[in-house]
């Protein structure tokens, strides 16, 4: 039983981490209908960022524990944000009224440019960051096991639950989500009513961005470990969750994270730990053959 | 008093010549049709003054207190926002998954935005933003009001009878305070009912709020009913332009829709053929 839970809690974490990566393909495919495969990059881009950040904050300005976290949290977002804006300025928006295929091929292209940059400049090899936060509390215990949970976890899990909470808020309560929604309901008219429609579409591109940099600096506290090659099957879990929990839909996402951080995580401590993302990525075929539109999702009507 | 010049506008279309030359003046405060054959050019008309297409020759001008406005060359979204041209189109455009009253308030997006800096301002809960979203609902209850959909304004419009949904459009249009509404075929697909509501829904805009209205229309009871000027377009080129008793009688309207009174007689042949049948 408490091998469960243990195995329950760390699941959580790992899910709320994909489904802050799991936003940012759904607005985006919510509002331009295409699938930005480069957002895995913007994760790993946000991961080393963070790191670098971090680690200038504390060893090279003397900043604390605390105050290093925070500035790093802060860094991380503005330039990964910045990474989100470039991205969709240099490699979508000049194939906005192209067809589908070509801003798809567009993201792959960009998400390899990405990969090698970050290869070239950062070096091939893995960088490493040793545990910071250590400590926790005991939730339960019995005769074999003592369920620990960390405080790292619960800053990813709170952390992740704020962002969720204030992003419901903007896109459902502000003037800013209602043009959002409105512009990936009907852009055209979006526009014909004054709204600036390339303006919300990179708004969103940031939004994504962000979300997913502060899911990389999770990553690099959580694991202490990243390299070049981790946006790829991380932005890969993040797409299935998207798709599990239906694509365009927001709360699909958080749902969708948290299941496949789960399904991650039982299958990894009951089966084997080597074909854990072949469960994975079995979740991702069934869900396509059986429900396409996810959990969430709605079906598209086309109007004749 | 001219709100609207439209002059020597052209543009085509691979071969096509899809408006050639055409001029008329829209007067303020009035409600000026544009009537004509399928594929006249109307729609096209529309698209141009609305920023969605550019014209190969000719200007529009819009005439506020400000001074003149050149629309030429601006996209759609700056003609909404800095000219104040609203625009229905021939099929409900509403977005289906918001709500009537939130159909409204995208309406009031830029002042909205402004008022909440960009919604940092609303996120923070300011006096300053408040006030200015509670001033838009209120805007948009009292067009909800108007077109008598008070009832309705939490639900998801996607439900809404399409009569309704028209009705909302021409509400939502009204809520960005628009210098010139163009309405693409506001009666199309509306009953006889409907259609007599919308008129006088149509003529109250232009008499309590005083709004310039251009209107595209295949109902002629609708543009005879309400109309203070028409004009009249066959193949891009303008035909007649006048008032609606005028128009009725006009030779070219008749002839444009129609047709030529025939100039010969059938041959023998044929009438004979004919009269078998």
């Amino acid at each position: 039983m408490a091998y469960f839970i243990q195995q329950l809690l760390n699941g959580l974490t790992l899910g709320t981490i994909y489904a802050l990566v799991a936003i940012g393909y759904t607005m985006v495919y919510g509002i331009i209908g295409m699938i930005n495969f480069a957002h895995g990059e913007v994760y790993m881009i946000g991961a080393f960022i963070a790191l670098i950040a971090f680690l200038g904050a504390t060893v090279h300005f003397g900043f604390g524990l605390t105050g290093g976290l925070i500035a790093a949290l802060v860094i991380t977002a503005l330039f990964t944000g910045l990474w989100g804006w470039s991205i969709e300025r240099i490699a979508y928006r000049p194939l906005r009224g192209a067809p589908k295929l070509a801003p798809l091929i567009s993201a792959i292209g960009m998400s390899i440019i990405l990969q090698n940059f970050v290869q070239l400049s950062q070096g091939a090899r893995v960088m490493t960051l040793p545990p910071l936060l250590q400590g926790g509390i005991e939730v339960m215990s019995d005769d074999s096991l003592t369920v620990n949970l960390s405080w790292l976890q619960m800053g990813i899990i709170g952390l992740t639950l704020v962002l969720m909470t204030g992003l419901t808020l903007i896109i459902n309560r502000t003037a800013f989500g209602r043009a959002q929604r409105a512009c990936a309901q009907d852009p055209k008219m979006a526009a014909l009513l004054g709204i600036h429609v390339d303006r919300v579409i990179s708004a969103t591109f940031v939004i994504g961005a962000v979300l997913a940099s502060v899911a990389g600096l999770m990553v690099t506290l959580y694991y202490g470990v990243i390299d070049f090659y981790i946006g790829f099957l991380a932005g890969m879990k993040a797409f299935t969750a998207a798709v599990l929990g239906g694509i365009g839909s927001l709360p699909g996402a958080l749902l969708g994270g948290l299941s496949i951080g789960l399904i991650e995580a039982l299958w990894s401590a009951y089966f084997s730990i080597e074909y854990k993302d072949v469960a994975v990525f079995s979740v991702l075929i069934l869900v396509l053959l059986f429900r396409p539109t996810g959990i969430l999702g709605r079906a598209e009507v086309e109007k004749i | 008093m001219t709100l609207l010049t439209v002059d020597n506008l052209g543009i085509t279309f691979g071969g096509l010549v899809a408006l050639d030359s055409l001029s008329f003046t829209v007067p303020k405060g009035q409600i000026t049709a544009i009537i004509g054959p399928n594929g006249a050019g109307k729609t096209t008309l529309f698209n141009i003054i609305t920023g969605f297409y550019q014209a190969q020759t000719g200007t529009i001008t819009l005439h506020r207190d400000a001074g003149p406005l050149v629309l030429n060359g601006k996209p759609d979204y700056w003609i909404a926002r800095h000219a104040g041209i609203a625009r229905t189109f021939q099929t409900s455009r509403l977005f289906p998954r918001m709500t009537a009253l939130e159909n409204l308030l995208v309406a009031q997006h830029n002042r909205l935005m402004k008022a909440s800096f960009f919604s940092l301002a609303g996120l923070a809960g300011l006096a300053g933003f408040k006030k200015a979203e509670r001033d838009a609902i209120d805007k948009a209850r009292f067009w909800l009001e108007q077109v008598g959909l008070t009832g309705s304004a939490n639900v998801p419009v996607g439900s809404l009878a399409y009569g309704l949904q028209r009705r909302l459009e021409i509400a939502r249009s009204m809520c960005a305070d628009p210098a010139l509404l163009c309405l693409d075929e506001p009666a199309a697909g509306l009953n006889p009912k409907e259609s007599l509501e919308l008129v006088d829904l149509l003529a109250l805009i232009r008499s309590r709020f005083g709004a310039t209205q251009l209107l595209v229309e295949h109902d002629m009871s609708v543009v005879m009913g309400l109309s203070d000027k028409v004009v009249v377009l066959e193949y891009g080129r303008k035909i007649a332009e006048g008032a609606p008793q005028q128009i009725r009688h006009d030779p070219a309207v008749i002839r444009a829709y129609l047709g030529e009174p025939p100039d010969e007689d059938i041959p023998v042949d044929i009438a004979q053929d004919l009269d078998k049948c």
